[in-house]
């Protein structure tokens, strides 16, 4: 079966689509405004699903499938191209965009169904997908920079989707701004390409890259790169992303979890060739990377509020993206995108479930012992749990042990190490959001609404079943043989450039020599913190410890000290607060007395003294045309003397 | 489509056929008023028919100065009544025309005295302004120059709000400074070149003068007069302190134009003559015009972010996007020949010119439509009219992100190619200037949380049902404004194929008055 790259453009074509209907039409048409967006939705992955097959299977030849529309900026040499390219790493991204995409949209149906405003939650969800896919089929650098924008958009309307609610309006403010931060770097970056080889077109970038300067080249990597840090909210741009928990949780799921955050790291994977060429910019990336994981992990630790432990979840899980890519590791880090999309935007459902449930309560110290009560949410979710932890043989191990595995090969050690003690912390807060939620004697809240607690209707339980089962599976269909995975063979010709060009030396896979033994000691390490919280917060009927847990965070000062850490997330909202809203805002206040009374005072100034003299003229000149006229007089032969004057030197 | 206007004086109608509308507007007995504004609106429209089938009549491809008129009007000084459009010409008369009946349409409910001398005052404004755009002989184009100014002093003065007065009077006296200035360059330019070739013939027309070559003493002594009259318009920093003044006490639609044509005047006065006429100059001043650039653009956000009425907002984020303006001319009258970005920073700057336009003229339209109905612009009274007034929202939402430079609006695009031409200029002042993309985003999404969202205000709460979204006559005067962002937005080479001429044109006169400059 091949699909007609034709057909291409009517991947992101169909949801703008959806977009522009419902936005016009959708307020009329009222409880049934869902029906348009998500049939072009489940179109669009249809087609989607065609294409991903046929690339997959060489059905488009080697060099993909490019389908070119129209020139959208002809401005003399800077031509810019709106073209769709799909080759083997779209494919992987359109599979995880379409699918998440389409279940999400189903999902909303039932979540948002008493929501007055779900009219417009559904035309937004369009608009999302269209930029999305966009982003990932776009061949030219600006139309990504566009798409990024789009996505950046759709996530502010969407995090601002209860616009009454003030927190919901700041976080969308916020999450936007905070974005440009890194948007500033990433537009300089384009600039820079541009004006070093007269093109954007990213094929043909990657092609020409290595004929720059390295300095050059480094310095694009970097501004590219802030954009990625913007976008996948990482250290230090990665204060919104637990703000934008404030939009509806499916928009937690599809756009903060699965895919929009992941454009980050598309964009590096995007560009390899060029980071390739600048390696002390993927030391830095995986710098940015390994401290993040590890820096939102520290926080996920005491954070009550279900859907910002997955927040802070999603922030460390990203940063073992990048730091995966800063080794070199591209592929794995490609397959992490891909397994955690799965498995986090299946965990963002359950806890929307659950937050459905419990008549939106968040906070996870109102619940416990819901699993008897909502067992379709408990069970998927626990999938996805264990897949996160990178338990055998569930995705998260698959994709997890490639990324620490291929950092211990290839040399380092330090993101490794880190990474190690993440996927720990990583298996310990997850199971302490499961224990919590779901295991241990209910709290006084969760007791006073036992009985009406029940699970959503199917639209919502379906898609967490359809994505329970790639959490299960995708890992193992991608990640074997483990010698020479599927992905790999996927990516290879995505990365081959970029891997001649780092010609770092990959040893022989040894099932039962060292790869053995680090996939033994990740596994160890996943299983070490998932065993130690299900003691603290129980499982299923064990009893819980809360007395222990107390006990360990006061034991010294240094715990003690960790906890308010993480509880107050490292300060760094307060630290920008006092930076940029406190301080920035002075500044801003000494640029506005400085307009008001040196620049327009001035201004008045010289007015009063005009007018002044204006009075005395008034005695011999009457009238205002008179005045004129002596003004211009006057100015003439100021002018004609100072012209004069400079003539005569 | 190719359509012939051979014989016909197509620019000439254009520009007095709002002047011919004035004048029976005029004998039109006062109790008229509907047969007043019918006659008006359809002025303003009939004038943008012509200049769309001026649009359609130019021809891209042969590109340079067409449709011209000739006819001595002061022959002992030379002076003609010379007038031409070139791309960059007629993509600023469709901005005004277009501008113009919308303008009109939308003060029928705003303004309840002297509908009469309103109507007239418009029209004749409506003449200046195109006559700036086309005339080619510079004694001419003063005249036009002067025109614009008086209808637009009377707007203010008679129809605006409390403090008025001092708004105008400071308007007309900033820009008369500059004007001043200017004609005492031109007086002096065209002195200049009767003493070289003992021959008045020629001494106020475009072409000769840019083809005479100054020396560097007049060309600088000109160029600055120039470049301070239009930098007041435009306005540069520092000169821009009458702008907030001048908008927030303007009607609504004196603020659309002064924001959507105005401002033009003084970027298309320095791509038209000051850097042609006197390129030695341009290229000696530019830096200085190009470190002016890169204040306004941060400078202009960050008041912008302090602003408490959302007029002013508005106006000092124009200061702000015009400070593009200025950044892409300079930076391409420096970059030299062959270096990529040297076309790039002045298409962007005219791009940018046509989408200020349309989008801060739609915001002004916009503040205008609530100020109708609470009588108010202090943005801390505002809150949550998301909910009351959602497709007014909606609609505000969509022009506030054009403004923030949303890709696939017609914002980006000219914005972006001034970024390129910066770069390629000095990567430094792109990534000052960029900037602006945070400080943008911040001042008004700042502005659409306090307005649109959250709870809605005790303020608009008490006004009851006066509080009503968005009229369908007011959706008529912003659905074209909001079609042409988008098309622009998507297929801006409709802009950048019309002025690609007009920059290669004006480039040229830079460059070989650099070689000629080597030579000597």
């Amino acid at each position: 079966m091949t699909v007609n790259e034709q057909l291409i453009p009517l991947i992101p074509l169909l949801p703008i689509l959806g977009f522009a209907f419902t936005a016009f039409a959708g307020r009329r048409i009222g409880r049934f405004a869902f029906l348009i967006p998500l049939l072009l939705v489940i179109a669009s992955w249809a087609i989607a699903m065609g294409v991903v097959y046929t690339q997959l299977t060489g059905g488009y030849g080697e060099a993909g499938a490019t389908v070119a529309l129209w020139t959208w900026v002809p401005a003399g040499r800077f031509t810019v191209e709106v073209a769709f390219h799909v080759d083997n790493l779209t494919a992987c991204l359109l599979i995880v965009v379409t699918t998440i995409g389409m279940l999400v949209h189903l999902y909303s149906v039932g979540y948002m169904a008493h929501d007055p405003g779900r009219w417009r939650f559904f035309a937004y969800l369009n608009l999302f997908m269209f930029s999305m896919l966009l982003l990932v089929l776009a061949s030219d650098f600006l139309v990504v920079f566009a798409a990024w924008e789009l996505v950046g958009l759709s996530s502010y309307i969407l995090i601002g989707f209860w616009y009454p609610r003030r927190s919901a309006a700041l976080a969308a403010k916020k999450a936007f701004i905070v974005n440009r931060v890194g948007d500033v770097g990433f537009a300089l970056g384009i600039m820079a390409i541009w004006v070093a080889l007269g093109t954007l077109d990213i094929a043909t970038v990657n092609e020409r890259i290595g004929t720059l300067q390295p300095l050059t080249i480094s310095l694009i990597a970097f501004l590219v790169f802030c954009g990625a840090v913007g976008k996948s909210a990482q250290f230090p741009l990665h204060v919104w992303l637990p703000d934008a928990m404030e939009g509806p949780t499916p928009v937690s799921a599809l756009i903060h979890a699965a895919t929009m955050v992941n454009a980050g790291v598309y964009l590096v994977a995007r560009t390899a060739t060029i980071y390739a060429h600048a390696p002390e910019m993927m030391v830095l990336v995986a710098a940015i990377g390994t401290f993040t994981a590890i820096l939102a992990a520290s926080i996920a630790f005491t954070q009550t509020d279900i859907k910002r432990v997955l927040a802070y979840s999603t922030l460390s899980q990203l940063g073992y993206m990048f730091a995966a890519f800063g080794v070199g590791a591209f592929t794995a880090s490609i397959f992490h995108l891909m397994t955690h999309g799965f498995f986090k935007g299946l965990l963002f459902l359950g806890s929307g479930s659950v937050i459905h449930a419990v008549h939106d309560e968040q906070d996870m110290n109102k619940m416990g012992g819901l699993w008897r009560k909502i067992p379709v949410t408990h069970w998927t979710m626990l999938i996805g749990t264990l897949a996160l932890s990178g338990i055998p043989p569930l995705a998260g191990f698959f994709s997890k042990d490639q990324i620490l595995g291929e950092s211990f090969i290839l040399g380092f050690y330090w993101v490794w190490g880190i990474g190690l003690l993440v996927a720990i912390m990583t298996a310990f807060y997850m199971f302490r959001l499961m224990g919590k939620t779901f295991y241990g004697s209910p709290s006084a809240y969760a007791k006073s609404i036992w009985e009406s607690i029940h699970e959503g209707p199917w639209t919502m339980l379906l898609p967490l079943v359809l994505l329970a089962i790639p959490s299960v599976f995708i890992g193992a269909a991608l990640g074997l043989p483990l010698a020479d995975p599927l992905i790999k063979q996927w990516l290879l010709p995505v990365f081959e450039g970029a891997e001649t060009t780092l010609a770092r030396e990959v040893p022989e896979y040894q099932l039962f020599g060292i790869d053995g033994a680090l996939i033994i000691v990740s596994v160890a390490a996943a299983t070490l913190g998932a065993v130690v919280s299900a003691w603290l917060f129980g499982l299923f009927r064990t009893r819980t410890r809360p007395a222990a847990v107390e006990r360990a965070t006061a034991s010294s000062r240094v715990t003690r000290f960790l906890y308010r850490a993480s509880l107050n997330k490292w300060w760094f909202d307060d630290l920008y607060d006092l930076l940029f809203i406190r301080i920035g805002g002075r500044v801003a206040d000494a640029i506005v007395w400085f307009d008001v009374h040196v620049v327009d005072g001035t201004v008045n100034g010289t007015g009063t003294v005009v007018s002044g003299t204006g009075r005395i003229l008034r005695r011999v000149q009457t009238g205002r045309v008179q005045n004129y006229a002596l003004g211009i007089a006057f100015g003439l032969v100021v002018m004609a003397g100072a012209y004069l004057f400079m003539a005569s030197r | 489509m190719h359509i012939d206007l051979t014989g016909i004086p197509i620019v000439s109608i254009i520009t007095f056929l709002p002047l011919a509308g004035a004048l029976i507007v005029g004998v039109v007995p006062r109790r008229f008023e509907g047969a007043m504004k019918a006659i008006a609106l359809g002025t303003a429209l009939a004038t943008w028919v012509a200049s769309l089938v001026l649009l359609a009549a130019y021809s891209t491809s042969s590109g340079g100065f067409q449709f011209t008129e000739t006819t001595q009007w002061i022959p002992i000084f030379g002076i003609n009544y010379t007038i031409a459009v070139d791309g960059l010409s007629v993509a600023l008369v469709v901005l005004t025309t277009t501008l113009t009946w919308i303008s009109i349409l939308a003060s029928f409910g705003p303004i309840k005295t002297r509908m009469k001398e309103y109507l007239i005052s418009f029209l004749i404004l409506e003449v200046g302004m195109l006559g700036v755009f086309v005339a080619l002989d510079l004694f001419l184009f003063y005249v036009f120059w002067e025109v614009v100014l008086v209808p637009m002093y009377l707007i203010i003065g008679i129809w605006g709000g409390a403090n008025r007065i001092y708004a105008t009077i400071k308007f007309v006296l900033y820009t008369l400074v500059g004007s001043l200035l200017m004609l005492v360059a031109i007086l002096g330019t065209a002195y200049a070149y009767q003493s070289a070739t003992g021959t008045w013939n020629g001494a106020f027309d475009y072409f000769t003068l840019r083809a005479h070559g100054f020396d560097t003493t007049l060309q600088a002594f000109a160029f600055l007069a120039f470049a301070l009259a239009f930098a007041i318009k435009v306005p540069m920093f520092p000169f821009h302190t009458w702008l907030p003044d001048a908008h927030v006490e303007a009607p609504t639609a004196g603020s659309v134009i002064l924001a959507g044509v105005l401002l033009k005047l003084g970027g298309y006065g320095l791509i038209r003559f000051a850097v042609p006429m006197y390129p030695d100059a341009a290229q000696r001043f530019a830096i200085l015009f190009i470190a002016l650039s890169v204040i306004a653009i941060i400078y202009g956000a960050i008041v912008a972010l302090r602003q408490t009425d959302l007029k002013k907002l508005v106006a000092y984020s124009s200061v702000s996007h015009m400070g593009f303006v200025t950044l892409g001319i300079f930076v391409s009258v420096l970059i030299p020949v062959g270096v990529a970005g040297r076309e790039q920073g002045m298409q962007g700057a005219i791009l940018q010119m046509v989408n200020h336009g349309l989008i801060t003229g739609a915001l002004f339209l916009l503040v205008g439509v609530i100020y109708e109905r609470t009588h108010d612009r202090a943005i801390a009274k505002m809150g949550g009219l998301g909910a009351p007034t959602p497709v007014y929202a909606a609609i505000f939402g969509f022009f506030v992100f054009a403004s923030v430079g949303l890709p696939g609006l017609s914002g980006f695009v000219g914005e972006f190619l001034v970024f390129v031409g910066a770069y390629a200029y000095n990567p430094w002042v792109a990534a000052v200037s960029a900037f602006v993309m945070i400080f943008a985003a911040a001042y008004l999404l700042w502005m659409v949380q306090r307005v649109l969202f959250g709870q809605v205000s005790e303020f608009l709460a008490g006004l009851g049902h006066h509080l009503t979204d968005i009229r369908p006559v007011e959706i008529l005067t912003l659905a074209p404004l909001g079609a042409l962002v988008v098309v622009l937005g998507l297929v801006p080479g409709l802009i950048l194929g019309l002025i690609d001429g007009s920059v290669t044109d004006v480039l040229a006169s830079v460059h070989a008055a650099l070689v000629a400059g080597i030579q000597r």
